[in-house]
């Protein structure tokens, strides 16, 4: 009689949510819409910003060094040759033109009396990002037309520059020769930095709205007082409600991931923020280890909801809150941010949230140590049986639920 | 069918219902009267099991509301005034036939039952309509049939009339006289004299959590030598805030 009853009451809640604009929109179209838009727009931006350093990069110029045709034909005609967005311009107070963003860049430029070497300050506005990139490209192109005269000049002298190095350096990822982890490729480390973390706030957001409706909103309505006197009786009616709240925080991530996926195909570099390619490859052991470990979060972060929404008297009250454990349970993953795989310890992986983020940073560093997602799962569920005892407690207790 | 023995209700220092008793039959509408804070919903909701008793006990359908609550459920139905309770992004017949499924009717009965309700309440235009959508009267009636839908042997209203304009507060009416005379045995809190008088078979009036007298109205009449209820009740409970 209770699943049939469990039954009835999750059917009502999702049929009921589903009819609510505001959880399709928080819960469906904005995890699936955020990546495929957000890389867009990423995706141009930096594509804009590129080509915006490689066609339009005005540099001032002290207008007595512009006055130098020997220089100006240095610059124009070797260090800049071939570089048709750079333009030179005379001014008589460079540094003004470059803080009124006149130019972008301020190139001083003296000639060295005695060795006749080209001297040459750059300066840039490290407020402003079109100067900083243009310092990177500009800084590239002088440093490319140094190394390439120097080997020119070397060789003309019959000197292998090769052999002008005392030790040669060739640095190499341990997967290279452990053979015990397969590469994840440098994308992967950029991915286990931002992944783990963009998961959990979903995943932490994903059953707060639905869990403040069905049981603070409950409140308010005063749905509950009919609810509760029904054959049902309380526990059947929590489970009900709770797996509901579940469904809606799996759904939010499954959209988040699906939009994640959404947005690779259509800008594959921006998944990782053009810093490489992701060649990891799971065996699907750990990939269902890492699913039920990131369904347990699920389940913890609505439990909470629930309990704080059951123990709320109004909406208001359940929303601020839940927001206050959203924010708790972000504190994890931007703590470990800056962490690698091999940089989490045993104890993190019972520490709930710290142990999914873990676990995660681990898989996608390749390193597939099955004792320590097992650890992170039985923690987990240690923890969600935890704060289910203590809703249901909640729940029982009538100077919560009819509070006067 | 329902009989109150000694119960009382505290929250902390609070005597909120303090040690009252009287029954009621099948067949019977038994009015509870009362200014604000005397002890009326209390009642009620330690009837409908919502509430744990601090001392004392009743007996529902022949069950006992602290030993066996599951057994008493099924057979109240519930009703709060004012506030309807309804899920308003559910439609009418959603509203009624989850509160049936929940009370063990099977679905199609339910629905069949629920249809039927909506005929005697004649709200069957809105049946797919969403509570949200509906007037305060129409919602009111939902409200009632969601609570009747399981056929239960008692009903406990508290309020039912209250907000509702002369024409949904004439049909709710009707409609609680109609449940009696199907033998329902119906428990009524309210502090409109008016709705006591033309609904109730028997009357007690509660101040500060005690009963204070009990019978039918021509009886409360005799015993306190005044005319009418309202005499009645302004000599027990010494109070002036009902309509």
């Amino acid at each position: 009689m209770w699943s049939k009853f469990i039954g009835i009451v999750l059917r009502k809640e999702i049929k009921d949510m589903l009819r609510d604009k505001r959880t399709i929109i928080t819960g469906i179209i904005l995890p699936i819409i955020l990546y495929p838009i957000m890389f867009g727009i990423m995706g141009k931006a930096v594509s804009s910003m590129e080509e915006e350093v490689r066609t339009d990069t005005t540099i001032a110029i002290k207008a007595e060094v512009a006055a130098d045709e020997e220089i100006m034909s240095v610059l124009r005609d070797e260090v800049f040759a071939g570089s048709e967005g750079i333009k030179l311009i005379g001014s008589d107070d460079p540094v003004g033109s470059l803080k009124n963003e006149e130019v972008k860049l301020y190139l001083d430029v003296s000639r060295d009396p005695d060795s006749g070497v080209l001297e040459m300050n750059l300066y840039y506005d490290e407020n402003k990002m079109d100067s900083t990139n243009s310092q990177g490209y500009v800084s590239s192109l002088i440093n490319g037309y140094n190394n390439q005269t120097l080997h020119k000049r070397l060789a003309d002298m019959g000197i292998d520059i090769g052999s002008l190095y005392p030790v040669t350096l060739s640095v190499e990822s341990i997967s290279a020769i452990a053979g015990d982890r397969d590469s994840v490729g440098s994308g992967g480390i950029y991915l286990s930095m931002v992944l783990p973390m963009m998961l959990v706030i979903f995943i932490s957001t994903g059953s707060m709205a639905a869990a403040v409706d069905m049981f603070a909103g409950e409140k308010e309505r005063k749905t509950f007082e009919p609810l509760l006197t029904t054959r049902a009786g309380r526990l059947p009616v929590l489970l009900g409600k709770f797996i509901a709240t579940n469904f809606f925080g799996i759904a939010t991530t499954a959209m988040m991931l699906i939009g994640l996926i959404i947005g690779y195909s259509l800008y594959p570099q921006m998944l990782t923020m053009g810093m490489g390619e992701v060649t990891l490859k799971l065996p699907a052991l750990v990939l269902g280890l890492v699913v039920l470990l990131v369904l347990l979060l699920t389940m913890i972060f609505s439990g909470v909801h629930v309990a704080i929404s059951t123990w709320s008297r109004t909406v208001k009250e359940a929303s601020s809150y839940s927001t206050f454990v959203m924010m708790a349970g972000m504190l994890p993953a931007l703590g470990t941010m800056y962490m690698q795989g091999g940089d989490i310890k045993p104890w993190m992986m019972c520490v709930p949230v710290l142990n999914v983020i873990g676990s995660l940073k681990m898989v996608l560093a390749g390193i597939l140590r099955y004792d320590m997602i097992i650890i992170a799962i039985a923690a987990s569920a240690v923890f969600l049986a935890v704060v289910l005892a203590f809703t249901l407690n909640l729940f029982k207790k009538e100077s919560v639920m009819f509070r006067m | 069918m329902l009989e109150v023995m000694n119960l009382s209700k505290h929250f902390g220092k609070v005597r909120a219902v303090d040690g009252i008793s009287f029954s009621v039959g099948a067949g019977e509408i038994f009015g509870l009267l009362g200014a604000n804070g005397a002890g009326k919903t209390t009642t009620l909701r330690t009837l409908a099991t919502m509430l744990k008793p601090t001392s004392g006990t009743a007996r529902i359908a022949g069950y006992d509301i602290v030993e066996r609550p599951d057994d008493v459920r099924p057979n109240i139905g519930l009703l709060f005034g004012g506030d309807t309770g309804l899920y308003d992004r559910l439609t009418a017949q959603e509203n009624i036939v989850y509160f049936a499924e929940l009370n063990g009717v099977d679905a199609a009965t339910a629905v069949t039952r629920t249809k039927e309700l909506a005929r005697a309440f004649s709200f069957t235009e809105y049946l797919n309509t969403q509570a949200g959508k509906l007037s305060k009267g129409t919602r009111q009636k939902v409200a009632f049939s969601r609570s009747i839908v399981h056929n239960p042997a008692v009903m406990l209203f508290d309020e039912p009339t209250v907000g509702l304009d002369v024409t949904a507060k004439s049909d709710v009416m009707d409609f609680i006289l109609k449940c009696r005379s199907e033998g329902k045995c119906i428990v009524l809190s309210d502090h409109t004299l008016s709705v006591v008088e033309r609904l109730c078979d028997r009357v007690g009036i509660m101040k500060s959590g005690v009963l204070l007298g009990v019978g039918t109205i021509p009886e409360l009449c005799e015993q306190y030598q005044c005319s009418n209820l309202e005499e009645v009740f302004f000599k027990l409970a010494g109070e002036r805030n009902v309509e």
